[in-house]
């Protein structure tokens, strides 16, 4: 199975050259950086360490990142694509974990979660409330459950790429997408993981932000589940 | 309603129309965004041709002043046109989003050719 990992990077410089290389240490899977626009010297870094990236020309946050990864794995026949953000918080030891049930044909999706063993680096108190929020509100609308909604290390198979390619939301786009997923009759299944904490870099969710990024994503949740999808064709 | 301010309205309603007209002209705007600015005024402009109209309207929504309801009147118009803006942003949004991703993996991917290219290329040399 050709397997593709996407690396979404916005000002990344300290953490993305030792996430590449372990990467690469761990696991067998071709690598992508997808640069959204960084204006410290990651660019720099990719070039001169020779790690594939793909430019975007335009700051198109997170979620238009690896949506352009998606896209380019859909484009050049990769069967399975995994996201790991380029904080380093995503160990890739985990990766053969999280891409077993795609490959048995168990799942179409699957998410790396912290709160299923709840071992290694459990967040915040308020993010892990966000969390529950999320879980809760995620389950009030699909019968579901995901414990870790916004967790960003997660596989997919081309059902799922088809999917994210037509639909995916610009910022903080993970909930959405899982809601997006269970939805279209996706087979999502979460494993267990450690995370660690981020290496480096600034969340992009500053308290201030919250209060936005909490109302943000729950009606988007909502909105998601109004929608009505064409079918999915392979 | 006061004559004077019907004078006034039209005055203005007729400026903004020229006004219009002049983009239009110098292809500043695009037809299909200004429809709505269009219809607009001359909605409005017919509101203060015919008063009667907008008493009868007045009467019909049980306000006092008929000029309240030409201002209600004008204000559902401008909240209808800031919709449209929001519906015509967000596609162009979408659209943008769209277009530098294609970019991006294009060019992405002529760097690969490119290094291929001259790896086949220096290893014909060296044959």
């Amino acid at each position: 199975m050709k397997t593709l990992i996407i690396v979404p990077c916005y000002n990344e410089s300290e953490t993305i050259l030792t996430l590449y290389r372990e990467i690469c240490e761990k696991t067998t899977c071709d690598v992508i950086v997808i640069n959204d626009c960084s204006t410290d010297s990651s660019k720099d870094i990719m070039t001169l360490n020779n790690i594939p990236h793909i430019d975007l020309p335009l700051n198109l946050g997170i979620g238009g990142a690896v949506q352009t990864g998606y896209r380019y794995a859909l484009q050049n026949g990769y069967d399975i694509a995994i996201q790991v953000d380029g904080d380093g918080q995503h160990d890739p030891s985990w990766i053969d974990n999280l891409i077993e049930p795609i490959i048995k044909g168990d799942a179409d999706m699957v998410i790396g979660s912290r709160f299923i063993d709840n071992k290694g680096f459990q967040s915040s108190v308020m993010r892990r409330f966000g969390i529950r929020f999320f879980k809760t509100l995620i389950f009030c609308l699909s019968g579901k459950r995901i414990t870790d909604a916004t967790s960003g290390f997660r596989a997919i198979n081309r059902k799922g790429m088809i999917l994210f390619d037509n639909y995916y939301a610009k910022d903080y786009p993970e909930p959405e997408s899982n809601m997006l997923a269970l939805k279209n009759k996706l087979i999502v299944k979460e494993i267990p993981v450690t995370m660690r904490e981020r290496q480096g870099g600034v969340s992009s969710i500053s308290p201030s932000k919250s209060v936005y990024y909490m109302f943000k994503v729950s009606i988007g949740i909502i909105i998601t589940s109004l929608r009505e999808y064409p079918p999915l064709n392979n | 309603m006061l004559l004077g301010l019907r004078i006034l309205m039209l005055v203005v309603i007729v400026i903004m129309f020229v006004f219009f007209i002049i983009l239009l002209r110098k292809q500043k705007l695009e037809l299909k965004y200004c429809l709505i600015w269009i219809v607009a005024l001359i909605g409005i402009a017919v509101l203060c041709i015919f008063p009667p109209l907008l008493d009868k309207i007045s009467y019909l929504l049980g306000i006092d002043t008929p000029v309240n309801t030409l201002f209600l009147i004008c204000i559902a118009f401008l909240a209808c046109i800031c919709i449209s803006l929001t519906v015509v942003v967000s596609s162009l949004s979408d659209q943008l989003r769209k277009l530098t991703q294609n970019i991006a993996i294009y060019e992405f991917e002529i760097s690969q050719q490119n290094v291929k290219d001259a790896n086949e290329q220096s290893l014909r040399k060296e044959d």
